[in-house]
């Protein structure tokens, strides 16, 4: 049985009422569901408020899914309105607190989710790979950075950076890996 | 526009490091002028995100899946009721949506702890009971199987409409098999309670949830809800109703709607709100709270009481709350959780220097700073700042306390030996207890008044707030004369210190002068008064308790009468000292004034 062919019978299984099937589905889908509400949403409470609301709904939904869409983009879809309806009410609340930054962020963000068009399950892939493309220091700085929680003092005295400097060359990290998720994201054989 | 500024503008920003107000405006600036750099932050931030969720995603997913577990059980084993109740909850779920996350939040985070989903049920279970009206208002009720198969598609689901397609918009899919019903506003288009900030009408004092007719003729399904936060009990001064966009002038008496904010004007303004459980919170003058909820719904529940303080001071008598829903103080610097207690929470909005000051009068607090999310509980009789660069420790509310009630001057007072006899503690006239007696004072036998003065505390103090009760006994407003009293600070010794004074003036027919009151704050240097500000206030009353506190902290004097800050001052000169308390009183008369609960609060961080 191939693993498309277990989700399925998963499906079908968490359709009839199987709270294991579904919690099975849960299991192998929330970590991607999360890391895409990563994307515009830093705080990890909220996170794991708008993913558990998104699985929640697709549990009650789950009569409705007919299977035309692989169910992790189903799952990202419900999520991606979860994202959009709560950053558009934060927009709102940071202008009415005066915070104009972040107003304007969680406005371009939603203006951005409610352009693009979903490709969220080979975006992370495929950052998860130009991750381990970096070269050996810049590979360990996003290491110690993102994955080990260093704290930016410690890691710019570390590093005999100022911690100017460090949030720069961060930076100039995520740049390099968002041109090389880009790369790996374009249309393969029509350019060459 | 310099874009290598605006980078590094941002990349700190979303290091979380502080930015000045002037940068954050640069920085706005930055990206709205230029769409490349605005591309780049919206990608950098999202890659930021999927970095930090890297980390996590596989450590957590255990509690993710019980987390959801438990939402789901109460789901399953709620649903019918569920069903039953979601409609009234449509509108107080939107208006109520926790929503005091930052996204994306640079230095400030507004943190809230995820609720138990246990909560979820509790607020329906209370719109239930509270939700008038027949049951065949809601629409159809589903039972039996766990996953309910065309379940009737709920509001929560309107909100997380599931799409057929990922790229599919967030319009919410018609339920063909649905009774047509209005559609309710999305979650952001402008709700009519909370743009109509007149006062709705008075909800029974025990019910924060209150159901109102519904506004709409179609669909005898959509029933609104609207939920009260709590009463203005009362209001002096200028006090505004934050609703949406606008600022309404308040009332005594007015219901604040959940999701609304009060703005309380510097000088006299003052807001009492009392909420259905006999909670009380004392707005003071320039305060201004942008939310407060008797029940936030939060996605899965609902959350305790919840005031969002941005600037100002509010001080709290919080009747016992239910253990799984304190009420939360929230400020810009961190989170104060309450369970029942007496408190006094103050915030200081500025960028640089800004900080949230609790005080803690009885009971226990748990504050978070929002900085790193450290917390501490506070317990009675302390208090704890939260501000960058201030530790976050626990330390004594109060430098001293002293109600006299043993009816001895305690140790803790110093005085000069001659003035012994002025300072006595003696029954209160009322019956309750005993108060301190300021004793007869001679100018004339005693020309070197501030050596009268009973003396307490160390060298070391710095920051402080003194605070007493006081009653003239006799007021002598027809002839001339002066009397009064004075608290003092940072006293380096009977000739030099910081002043408070409340005192009043009788009538002098040689000047033609009407009798007169005031507070004053000055500064007296080598028995010479250097400086001194004031401002008029009523001729005290005889017989009346009044309450004085004088604050000082930094090079800021601040003096305030019954609660209300009458004068404030600058001065540089002294930086540390014990305090005192004084009689001003001329032309031999014997006249008494009374002094009770003085303390000296310690002011660290003001």
């Amino acid at each position: 049985m191939t693993s498309t062919d277990e989700e399925i019978r998963l499906v079908e299984d968490a359709q009839r009422g199987s709270e294991e099937a579904f919690t099975e589905l849960l299991r192998r889908h929330q970590a991607r569901v999360r890391s895409y509400l990563a994307r515009f949403v830093r705080d990890r409470a909220v996170i794991d408020d708008l993913g558990q609301e998104t699985f929640l709904a697709a549990y009650r939904r789950l009569s409705t899914y007919r299977g035309e869409v692989p169910l992790n983009l189903w799952l990202l879809g419900i999520a991606r309105n979860a994202a959009l309806s709560y950053l558009r009410a934060e927009e709102r609340r940071r202008q009415r607190e005066g915070r104009k930054v972040q107003a304007a962020l969680a406005g371009w963000l939603a203006a951005h989710i409610e352009s693009a068009a979903s490709d969220e399950g080979r975006e992370v892939s495929a950052l998860e790979e130009c991750v381990k493309a970096l070269p050996e220091p810049s590979a360990r700085l996003i290491e110690e950075f993102y994955f080990n929680g260093s704290r930016g003092a410690e890691l710019a005295r570390r590093t005999g950076k100022s911690e100017g400097t460090l949030w720069v060359t961060l930076l100039r990290l995520r740049r390099a890996l968002r041109e090389c998720v880009q790369g790996r994201m374009a249309p393969k054989g029509l350019t060459q | 526009m310099n874009r290598e500024r605006v980078r590094e503008l941002w990349a700190r920003f979303l290091a979380g490091e502080p930015l000045a107000a002037g940068e954050e405006d640069e920085l706005l600036a930055g990206l709205q002028e230029d769409e490349g750099l605005r591309t780049e932050a919206i990608g950098d931030i999202q890659v930021d995100g999927v970095l930090s969720a890297l980390k996590w995603k596989d450590q957590s997913a255990e509690a993710f899946e019980k987390s959801f577990s438990e939402l789901l059980e109460n789901d399953r084993t709620g649903a019918g009721f569920i069903r039953k109740v979601q409609e009234s909850l449509t509108d107080q779920k939107r208006l109520h949506r926790r929503t005091r996350r930052l996204v994306h939040e640079g230095p400030e985070k507004f943190l809230i702890p995820a609720l138990g989903a246990a909560a979820l049920l509790i607020a329906l279970i209370l719109a239930a009971a509270l939700a008038p009206g027949p049951s065949g208002n809601s629409r159809p009720t589903v039972h039996g199987p766990k996953v309910p198969r065309e379940a009737p598609k709920t509001d929560v689901e309107s909100d997380l409409a599931v799409p057929k397609s990922p790229v599919e918009k967030s319009e919410p899919e018609a339920s063909k098999s649905e009774p047509p019903r209005p559609r309710p506003p999305e979650r952001g288009e402008p709700e009519k309670p909370r743009d109509v900030a007149a006062p709705v009408p008075k909800p029974p004092e025990s019910a924060p949830v209150r159901p109102v007719a519904p506004q709409t003729p179609q669909g005898p399904s959509l029933e609104k809800t609207i939920a009260t936060a709590a009463r203005l009990d009362r209001i002096s001064g200028e006090v505004h109703v934050l609703a949406r966009d606008s600022r309404i002038p308040a009332k005594a008496g007015m219901d604040l709607v959940a999701g609304q904010g009060l703005e309380v004007a510097e000088g006299a303004g003052r807001a009492t709100l009392k909420f259905g459980d006999g909670t009380v919170v004392d707005l003071g003058a320039g305060t201004k709270l942008l939310e407060a909820f008797d029940q936030e719904p939060s996605g899965k529940g609902a959350r305790g009481k919840r005031l969002y303080v941005e600037k100002g001071e509010a001080r709290a008598e919080v009747a016992k709350q239910p253990a799984e829903q304190p009420m939360v103080f929230s400020t810009p610097h961190g989170e104060a959780t309450v369970l029942g207690t007496t408190l006094r929470i103050f915030v200081d909005p500025d960028p640089n220097a800004g900080l949230t000051r609790l005080e803690v009068m009885e009971g226990k607090v748990r504050l978070r700073r929002n900085l790193d999310r450290k917390t501490v509980d506070v317990t009675s009789g302390h208090l704890a700042v939260a501000a960058t660069g201030v530790d976050l420790a626990v330390k004594p509310l109060y430098l001293l306390t002293d109600g006299f009630e043993t009816g001895t001057l305690t140790s803790q007072w110093r005085l000069a030996a001659e003035y012994k006899d002025v300072w006595r503690p003696v029954k209160d006239p009322d019956g309750r207890g005993w108060v301190l007696k300021g004793g007869s004072w001679d100018s004339q036998k005693f020309p070197d008044r501030y050596r009268g003065a009973l003396m307490s505390g160390q060298r070391s103090w710095t920051d402080y707030t003194i605070e007493t009760s006081v009653r003239f006994e006799n007021v002598v407003a027809d002839k001339p004369n002066l009397s009064g009293v004075l608290l003092l600070a940072r006293m380096q010794d009977f000739d030099t210190f910081y002043r408070m004074e409340f005192s009043y003036n009788g009538s002098d027919p040689a000047s033609n002068s009407a009798p007169s009151a005031g507070v004053w704050v000055g500064v007296n240097i080598k028995g010479n008064r250097k400086g001194i500000w004031g401002v008029p206030v009523p001729l005290p009353q005889q017989g009346r308790w009044y309450t004085l506190r004088f604050e000082i902290s930094g090079t800021r004097l601040r003096g305030y009468l019954d609660g209300e800050l009458k004068v404030t001052a600058e001065d540089s000169e002294l930086k540390s000292g014990p305090a005192g308390l004084v009689r001003a009183d001329c032309h031999g008369m014997d006249r008494v004034i009374l002094w009770d609960n003085v303390r000296v609060v310690n002011a660290v961080g003001w």
